[in-house]
């Protein structure tokens, strides 16, 4: 693979990463590059350029244009680096890798689904350049991360020369591909509430067990309240329209109840109304629908059984 | 056990160090001074006319050394098969599938070859376009080569027995039909070549071939160089599968710009470029209908098979006959009746790929077989052990099974999985989402005759004494492209000597060190193994005739193990060659000593006696086949076989197959490395597990890929494989040296069906259409419960 030549600024802290953005407006951030450099492979089809249709928009591999302003490497500053978790959230940097999410007993316990997620992601080489930032920032409708993100309702935290910014996570994926990021900005955190009796998991389902783009990807978390009813819950949909889709319809249909079998099911059925697919190579629109019902029902039957689970000891004592 | 030293032992690659610790040298590793990169244009679009082509702008590109479109060449074709030479270095007319090479530059980096490419203007007139391959005969369908009617490439028509009489014989007809996908080589390492060209006219092309030897033949042909100007060298390669089995248009091109600059020219395929090019497995289109007795007995087969094989001909003449050919065994089957078509579309070039043409046909023959046997309510390996063929067979088509160790493996497998005991009868309808599936298959063991018509050797090779005594040198054209056939030559050369690996040192791949129809048909341990047995011989003759000249002890005493000459009877008394070996070699801290003359002292004799001591070796089949039409393809010297079962279970909801074990079991007459013979054999099934599962080259409606990576292009990972078993059988073929057959390509014969088999086992599912995504299996599920397929509207929930 021959790659064209582009410059790439190196910053050593987060404020110097900032003014190289505000000095070049048609920079672009390097994370683990993963997605960015594969963007900028050349064309072998040179003379017509194209975009099959339904295809770059999920992981933007493809034909691709050339770089026009310098990369502004991400890599070295420690500030965008690591998970910590707080009282009662918590805390990724952006260059968190995908590994490290993997990995990480915290979210493990806390946040299962994210965990889930990022082990789905890739392979084992791309987890280990890969970036947590860089996956919400590529914003692909399938992304593996992004997509329990949303379930689990994170705030991103967007950095500017002279001002910061929240976010939530569902108002910042736009499209494939699109996100409400300023000139000038980056995103520096995620912040993820997690909460006690709370419950997660994330299901994706491809042709291959590696190295697979979802063909429907479902992360559902669920809070129960001390009588097991469901507080607060979140079904997020991967793959199946042109961003991550949270499930309002579902959270009505859960909330309040208990959630047992019938239950699950409703809200199963009310997620796949909320489904948008399209027929595309990897799969038609009616069975990624019929999909999205059944692991729907799955990763909600798994996250309320982590509940009661996790509420178990300290409840009966 | 047999007394072999080193042969049938698991013995370490010769060439495993180097790559382990990447040091092996593939060709797009190599740099030389001096050197420009080429790069090539390839059509952005599926049919059309070239109506003109404007170089100039990339000409006047700094740093370009040359832009060559057809003006530039001598417009002569080639191809796979002289009978179909279909192909030229630049698309001259029109352009026929989207990645026809149009034209190429050469430049000082690969930078600038690239945006070179950028400054050429081709003006196209589109014309329509033909992507469906059952669509390819129709009366007007778009025609992709005037010459050829219909867009068909090759048409067999065949029938052998009495494929009526027999039909009114059979107690159960049943027909059935598959189809699969075009497949990808998915080799790791993408095409790549360098070209020199010297003053004296000498070309030589280093290059990620499997067949140096027709590389050799099309290069000066299309270049109209002298043939004994040319040499093709192969570095290491990362693997073939049959893909780089032919002279490819980037080759010539590399050639044409190394000879038009006086420059070394490099060009090195991106992966896209590797799907474009393709030359991998055709899609098929298979229908059979057979004919079964109460009792068990296969009475005939009728086959219909259409096969797309994209814009020119390549392998696709033969892949049609093998397609209907290697259907004839293994089972006993006086019947066959075969209707084969190979078209053109306006896709990317099919092929040869692992079980040349042979893999969807085995597959559907495999799964009708079960269906039969369940039919007739019969085991199916049961019924397959009915029939199977036994050494010393001949199948109806004339291909003799001169060792066939079919009924030990399908016994094998049947012992090492417990069948009898697992696959409950009748499991169909459990339909609990796990299954047990087996299938058999047998290939080829070398293509009987060469692709042109010729008398030719198939491989030669020669064994050099060393000159200063105590180790040889193999000389061979033979192609080492990871399946371990430098490795093979350097154990049968040892064996045969009597002297230590470490003293065998292997010269391969190189058309100036012998000619070798290279790696492709299985051909390599049977044929070249043969010549290399032969030169070790000649070798070991005379170095052990000069000994027996000065010692007086008869040759037939002599014999040479472990590096040591070993005396029948007597004793040999050799105090004057020690003595001379030793005053050569006054200050050479190791000599030889002990009460045995060594190899190194004995072939310095042989040498200080006669000059250069070199065993020749050279294998050729003898005439093979019948007498029919086509008749030649198919032939070999001799058949591996195999069976497998393959054990996995269902997800019933989302129609996820998780595979749970493989148990393969091979006949390859005799294991020469027997490590290597369960490589080859793990990587077949994986390859069949792949093409079962989730292989696939998409196009969109415009014949572009969509999906020309190995990110979307899908084989399987690591997590993905099973456990596998591999049990190897050995039949000692008579015409194999030593006993051996092949194991590379007929390993993958079974795995498709018995994976086919086993999910019909799981779930009473038959799904018709590869691969077997998740998608197309919950449908065949719910087809089989009598459910359809539910749209939008419905909700139910399934319980
Ligand atoms: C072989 C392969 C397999 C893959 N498999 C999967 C998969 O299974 N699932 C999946 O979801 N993805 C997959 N990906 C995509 C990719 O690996 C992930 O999206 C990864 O998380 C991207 O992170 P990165 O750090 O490499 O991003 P980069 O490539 O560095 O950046 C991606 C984009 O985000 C922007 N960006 C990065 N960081 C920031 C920031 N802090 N602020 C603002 N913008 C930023 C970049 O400018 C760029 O536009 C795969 C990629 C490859 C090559």
């Amino acid at each position: 693979m021959v790659l064209p030549s582009f410059q790439v600024l190196i910053p050593s802290s987060l404020q110097e990463a900032l003014d190289m953005l505000d000095g070049h407006p048609d920079a672009r951030l390097l994370a683990g590059g993963t997605d960015l450099l594969v963007d900028l492979r050349p064309a072998v089809i040179r003379s017509a350029p194209f975009v099959p249709q339904g295809y770059a928009d999920e992981w933007g591999i493809g034909y691709q244009q050339e770089p026009s302003g310098p990369l502004v490497s991400l890599h070295g500053l420690e500030q965008l680096r690591g998970l910590r978790s707080l009282t009662s959230h918590v805390r990724a940097g952006a260059t968190t890798t995908v590994a490290e999410l993997a990995s990480s007993p915290l979210l493990r316990k806390h946040l299962t689904a994210l965990a889930e997620g990022a082990a789905a992601l890739g392979t084992p080489l791309v987890r280990n350049r890969g970036t947590y930032g860089g996956n919400i920032c590529n914003a692909r409708p399938a992304a593996d991360t992004l997509v329990p993100t949303v379930a689990l309702g994170g705030t991103l935290h967007l950095a500017h020369k002279n001002s910061t910014r929240k976010v939530s996570v569902v108002d910042f994926v736009l499209g494939p591909g699109r996100i409400a990021l300023r000139a000038g900005e980056l995103l520096t955190h995620i912040q993820l509430p997690f909460f006690p009796r709370q419950g997660s998991a994330y299901l994706k389902l491809g042709t291959r067990k590696a190295l697979e783009i979802a063909q429907v990807g479902v992360a559902a978390s669920v809070v129960l309240d001390q009588a097991g009813r469901v507080v607060h819950s979140g079904v997020a949909l991967g793959a199946v329209g042109p961003t991550p889709i949270l499930c309002h319809g579902t959270a009505e249909s859960l909330h309040g109840h208990v959630p047992d079998q019938a239950a699950i099911r409703a809200a199963s059925l009310a997620a796949r109304r909320e489904a948008a697919p399209i027929s595309d190579h990897r799969a038609s629109r009616e069975y990624r629908l019929e999909m999205v019902q059944l692991l729907t029902r799955r990763a909600l039957t798994r996250a309320v059984e982590r509940a009661r689970s996790a509420a178990a000891p300290g409840e009966q004592s | 056990m047999n007394s072999y030293r080193v042969l049938n032992s698991r013995v370490a690659r010769v060439d495993a160090v180097e790559k382990v610790v990447g040091k092996a040298v593939y060709t797009d590793d190599m740099v030389v001074s001096g050197m420009l990169y080429g790069a090539i244009l390839h059509s952005p679009v599926a049919h059309a006319r070239i109506l003109s082509i404007d170089t100039s702008l990339a000409k006047a590109l700094p740093g370009v050394k040359a832009v060559l479109t057809h003006a530039d060449t001598g417009h002569v074709k080639f191809g796979v098969s002289p009978a179909r030479y279909d192909e030229t270095i630049f698309c001259e007319d029109k352009v026929r599938y989207v990645g026809d090479e149009v034209a190429a530059v050469a430049a000082t980096d690969p930078g600038t070859a690239m945006k070179a490419l950028d400054l050429i203007k081709v003006v196209y007139e589109p014309l329509p376009i033909l992507l469906d391959g059952l669509r390819a005969m129709e009366p007007g369908a778009p025609k992709v080569h005037e010459r050829f009617h219909r867009n068909i490439c090759q048409e067999v028509h065949w029938h052998f027995g009495d494929v009526d009489a027999a039909r009114a014989q059979a107690d159960f007809v049943r027909t059935d039909s598959l189809s699969s996908k075009m497949q990808d080589g998915a080799f790791l390492e993408p095409q790549s070549a360098l070209a020199q060209y010297d003053h004296n006219g000498y070309l030589t092309l280093y290059s990620s071939t499997q067949t140096t030897h027709y590389v050799h033949r099309t290069l000066a042909m299309v270049l109209d160089i002298p043939l004994h100007k040319v040499r093709v060298v192969k570095p290491y390669v990362g693997g073939g599968f049959g893909p780089k089995a032919a002279c490819s248009s980037m080759e010539l091109i590399t050639a044409l710009l190394a000879m038009k600059t006086g420059r070394p020219v490099k060009i090195t395929f991106d992966r896209e470029q590797v799907f474009l090019h393709s030359r991998a497995r055709h899609q098929f289109f298979h229908k059979m209908t057979t004919g079964i007795r109460r009792d068990g007995t296969i009475s005939f087969l009728e086959h219909h098979c259409i096969m797309d094989g994209g814009a020119y001909s390549s392998f696709g003449i033969a892949s049609v006959y093998y397609a209907g050919s290697l259907l004839g065994g293994p089972y006993r089957l006086a019947n066959m009746k075969y209707d084969g078509y190979r078209v053109f579309t306006n896709k990317p070039v099919s092929g040869a790929q692992r079980g040349h043409g042979a893999v969807i046909a085995r597959a559907l023959f495999e799964v009708q077989l079960d269906r039969l046997a369940e039919e007739i309510g019969m085991d199916p390996l049961e019924l397959r052990l009915k029939n199977v063929m036994e050494t010393g067979d001949t199948t109806c088509n004339e291909l003799d099974m001169s060792s066939l160790g079919m009924r030990e493996c399908l016994e094998a497998v049947r012992e090492r999985t417990g069948w009898n005991s697992r696959r409950t009868k009748g499991s169909s309808h459990k339909a609990d989402g796990h299954g047990m599936g087996v299938a058999a298959g047998f290939f080829v063991s070398g293509a009987g005759y060469p692709i042109y018509r010729s008398r030719t050797h198939h491989c030669t090779v020669e064994i050099k004494v060393a000159e200063v005594g105590g180790g040889v040198t193999v000389r061979s054209g033979a192609a080492e492209i990871g399946q371990g056939s430098d490795t093979m030559l350097a154990m049968i050369t040892a064996e045969v000597l009597g002297i230590p690996m470490e003293d065998v040192k292997v010269l391969s791949g190189d058309s100036d060190l012998s000619v070798d129809l290279g790696a492709y048909s299985s051909r390599t341990t049977l044929m070249t193994g043969h010549a290399t047995r032969q030169a070790a011989m000649d070798a070991r003759k005379q170095i052990l005739e000069v000994l027996a000249e000065k010692t007086g002890i008869p040759l037939d005493a002599l014999d040479i193990r472990d590096g040591f000459v070993h005396v029948q009877g007597s004793q040999m008394d050799f105090a004057s060659i020690r003595k001379e070996y030793l005053g050569e070699h006054r200050g050479f801290p190791t000599q030889p000593h002990g009460d045995l003359l060594t190899f190194a002292e004995a072939s310095r004799l042989a040498f200080l006696e006669r000059g250069s001591i070199i065993g020749k070796g050279s294998y050729r089949p003898p005439p093979l086949g019948g007498s029919f039409k086509g008749a030649a393809v198919g032939t070999s010297p001799a058949f591996g076989c195999s069976a497998q079962v393959a054990e996995l279970n269902v997800d019933m909801e989302t129609g996820q197959i998780h595979m749970e074990r493989i148990t393969g079991a091979h006949d390859c007459g005799f294991a020469i490395n027997r490590t290597q013979v369960e490589a080859q054999m793990q990587g077949a099934m994986s390859m069949g597990l792949g093409e079962a599962l989730m292989e696939e080259v998409k196009y969109d409606d415009q014949g572009r890929i969509l999906n020309a990576n190995l990110a979307e292009y899908k084989i399987p990972t690591a997590m993905d494989m099973p456990p596998l078993e591999s049990i190897i059988v050995e039949s000692h073929e008579p015409n194999g040296p030593f006993g051996a057959k092949e194991v590379g390509e007929g390993a993958i014969m079974p795995t498709i069906p018995a994976v086919l088999n086993a999910l019909y086992d799981a779930t009473g599912a038959m799904v018709t259409e590869l691969p077997l995504t998740p998608e197309r299996v919950l449908r065949a599920i719910k087809k089989a419960r009598g459910e359809t397929s539910r749209g939008d509207g419905d909700t139910r929930e399934q319980v």
